[in-house]
């Protein structure tokens, strides 16, 4: 099946007059053999009452600045990925310099306790949701929050470059050896910063579900889709269609060099949707999916003297990916004479509903196509009742249909 | 009066002819109100004047043919040419005096002998605009390592081993938005920014319009910034940035070039706000002057500030006309004394003009 992608892009921020308060953290933490950090997250104890093992909240968190760990009153004040050009070995701490970090929004005070959070990996360059399986934490009294507009030094270091660090200072949190499956920044939107990566996770559901992932951006971006197991997917581009359950990860890298892009990640996982209704003044039927008997769509026309019935019959396709849809029509009553003509293509497909054979082929996500029906009626006074379904040729379960009632 | 040229000759070459766009007043002179800046120790010393590399110079704009599909633009500036191919990128910006982008920078990414290459986004000025050329400073030029006498030299790369620092706060691109923080400090003889590898930072450019933070450590003395030189030539135009909403006192190094008096100074909210009343604890903005004469003092020589009904001398709270007459060569100095509110405003003397 072919797949149509939407890409899309933001037009340029639009020019901003005023400042925002931010503040400036210079992180240096480590480095630590035995812990290899592949994500760090600052915490703030907003409530003073010390800081909860994140191990038993953080697996399945969602992992984004303004955001709680669990019920706990921990604010996640910023996350941030481990600089593959740490200057220690094997990316055994972190030497980040965090911006941005706005204290208003996140309605922090200057005094707040903060606590560093860091994920281990396998490795840098491989997949992270399945590396991801423990979680560390280090406080320290000198970790606070500064005031509005400060850039301050957050540093613990081991006693080889003149700290006093050691493994001990580390406490492992306990969640056991099963994959920590944390999402970060799903679905949401991050600032990724000249020649960085961001990093964003969403789960597919079962049932032959079609997955949209829409990639918006203000910048140059790349961008590559991983499986569980890490295995490249492709681009969002190549991704998109029917994959298994199950969950994926995407990574985004600002590729121009030259400023932060803006990035939101949106993933629509949708069955297909075919959807037939008739077209009138209030567009009856619209958006009715539903076979069931019970909510049927009904309708009915009635002659009047000679004038044939018209009525617009349309076929829509409300999938998020290209679908193609057939439509299928019961043979009218004897005396009455049917016309149904694809007002697209200007075809008469009145006999290819009939027998089954007619098929729109790949219509795009959120398109539709227009019939004319006309229906001559008999001379004599008569009724009847035709049923018209269309399904959808990808997944035959997804169906719609509508009852017409044609009077004389 | 001391005329301070250190890096003036380097635009000066690029000026040809004799089509050089000086004003006619045009002098130079010590930066913020006098040319030493004390740094004291254990604190941190915002610096927010224009820290623009020589004399910028003015011409008349022409755009050279079209943008091309991702907005760059060929200009040429009357008077102004006889570059080397790229001579001016990453070091040079097009600052605007006119128009929707009035007092805007715009870096130079590219140029041949007569044309440079720009971007200027959603503020593109009509032709024949004035605009004025800005040489920017890099670390290596305008703290040199190895004379460098306003860092205390880290020990080491890593915090344990840090000593003064250099903050640099800059105006993202031009959209008014305080980027986040570049640290730099001063280690085995180079310059270095912190975080990440810890890169050699020697030729990253400072924005003429950034704030810049000098932080001593406690335990080590403070030292000073002998300002003169770093670049208050050339017309004025600046950006004034104020980067939180924390109460802090900013001064803005203004040379008095183009105008003559008080009202051509073009001074207005949210840059300059006016007082409520002429007592002291009613005003908000001052404006200092300074004489530059040398010895240069760190008194200022008269205090301004404006309410409802126009100028004020500070001392003695009386009228003083708009007409007050500036000596050439005079530094000011704007002096919140309440916290302002975070903003960022384009200030542009009067008296720019090509000739």
């Amino acid at each position: 099946m072919k797949t149509r992608i939407l890409t899309g892009t933001l037009a340029m921020a639009a020019l901003v007059s005023s400042l925002r308060a931010d503040v400036t953290i210079d992180l240096q933490v480590g480095p630590l053999s035995g812990v290899t950090a592949a994500t760090g997250i600052l915490v703030a104890d907003t409530n003073d009452d010390g800081f909860a093992n994140p191990g038993p909240w953080i697996a399945g968190q969602t992992i984004e600045a303004g955001s709680f760990l669990g019920s706990t009153d921990e604010l996640i004040v910023a996350v941030f990925e481990n600089n593959d050009a740490a200057p220690w070995p094997s990316d055994t701490g972190f030497a980040e310099i965090i911006t941005g970090i706005d204290m208003d929004a996140l309605g922090l005070t200057e005094g707040t306790d903060l606590m560093i959070i860091w994920l281990t990996a396998a490795g840098q360059g491989g997949n992270p949701l399945a590396a991801q399986t423990k979680v560390y934490c280090l406080q320290d009294p000198s970790f606070v929050f500064p005031a509005d507009g400060a850039t301050i030094s957050i540093a613990s270091l081991t006693p080889a470059i003149g700290g006093s660090l050691s493994e001990n200072d580390v406490e492992e949190g306990d969640t056991g050896d099963a994959p920590l499956a944390i999402r970060i920044n799903s679905g949401e939107s991050e600032s990724i910063g000249s020649g960085e990566s961001s990093f964003f996770t969403f789960q597919t559901g079962g049932g032959g579900d079609g997955v949209m992932v829409m990639l918006e951006s203000d910048g140059e971006v790349e961008s590559e889709v991983f499986d569980s197991s890490g295995h490249s997917m492709g681009t969002i581009d190549e991704f998109n269609g029917v994959v298994p359950a199950g969950r994926y990860f995407v990574k985004v890298t600002e590729s121009s060099g030259v400023g932060p892009a803006n990035v939101t990640v949106r993933v629509v996982s949708s069955g297909y949707r075919p959807d037939l209704w008739t077209q009138s003044r209030r567009n009856r039927g619209d958006n009715m999916f539903d076979v069931r008997p019970t909510r049927r769509q009904s309708y009915k026309f009635v002659s009047k003297g000679k004038r044939p019935i018209r009525y617009k019959l349309c076929a829509e396709n409300d999938a998020f990916l290209v679908d193609s849809l057939r439509l299928t029509a019961t043979k009218p009553k004897r005396g009455f004479r049917q016309r149904i003509i694809n007002t697209t293509a200007g075809v008469n497909v009145t006999s290819a509903m009939f027998t089954g054979s007619y098929t729109l082929k790949d219509l795009n996500a959120r398109s539709r196509v227009v019939h004319k029906v006309i229906v001559k009626t008999p001379k004599k006074r008569g009724a009847m009742a035709q049923t018209i379904y269309i399904r959808s040729l990808t997944d035959p379960s997804e169906a719609d249909v509508n009852r017409v009632f044609l009077k004389k | 009066m001391k005329r301070l040229l250190p890096a003036l000759l380097t635009v000066m070459s690029l000026v040809s002819g004799p089509a050089t766009v000086l004003l006619a007043d045009e002098v130079y002179s010590g930066i913020a109100g006098y040319s030493e800046k004390v740094l004291p120790s254990a604190r941190d010393t915002y610096v927010s004047v224009p820290v623009r590399a020589g004399e910028a110079a003015l011409g008349e704009l022409t755009l050279e043919g079209s943008p091309d599909p991702d907005g760059n633009q060929d200009i040429s500036i009357s008077g102004l040419g006889g570059w080397s191919a790229d001579e001016l990128a990453d070091r040079h910006a097009v600052r605007l005096f006119e128009g929707v982008g009035e007092g805007l920078r715009f870096p130079v990414s590219a140029n041949n002998g007569s044309t440079a290459t720009v971007n200027f986004e959603t503020a593109a000025p009509s032709p024949g605009a004035i605009v004025a050329l800005e040489e920017e400073w890099t670390l290596d030029t305008l703290f040199p390592p190895a004379t460098q006498a306003v860092f205390h030299e880290s020990t080491s790369k890593f915090a344990s081993g840090r000593r003064s620092e250099l903050i640099v706060l800059s105006p993202q691109s031009n959209s008014g938005l305080v980027s986040g923080a570049r640290i730099y400090f001063l280690e085995s003889g180079a310059w270095f920014e912190s975080g990440g590898s810890f890169r050699a930072a020697g030729t990253d450019r400072i924005p003429v319009d950034a704030v810049l933070v000098i932080r001593h450590p406690s335990g080590l003395g403070g030292t000073s910034w002998d300002m003169q030189g770093i670049g208050f030539h050339g017309p004025v135009a600046s950006r004034i940035v104020r980067e939180s909403q924390v109460a802090r006192s900013y001064s803005y190094g203004l040379l008095k070039l183009g105008g003559t008096t008080l009202a051509d100074l073009n001074l207005s909210a949210p840059a300059f706000r006016e007082s409520s009343g002429v007592a002291v604890a009613e005003r908000v903005d001052i404006l200092q002057r300074f004489e530059t004469t040398l010895p240069s003092s760190p008194t200022p020589a008269a205090t301004f500030f404006t309410t409802s009904t126009g100028w004020k001398n500070a001392r003695a709270g009386t009228p003083v006309a708009d007409a007050e007459v500036l000596p050439n060569g005079s530094a000011l100095v704007i002096e919140n004394l309440t916290a302002p509110a975070a903003h960022q405003s384009n200030w542009i003397q009067t008296g720019a003009t090509a000739p």
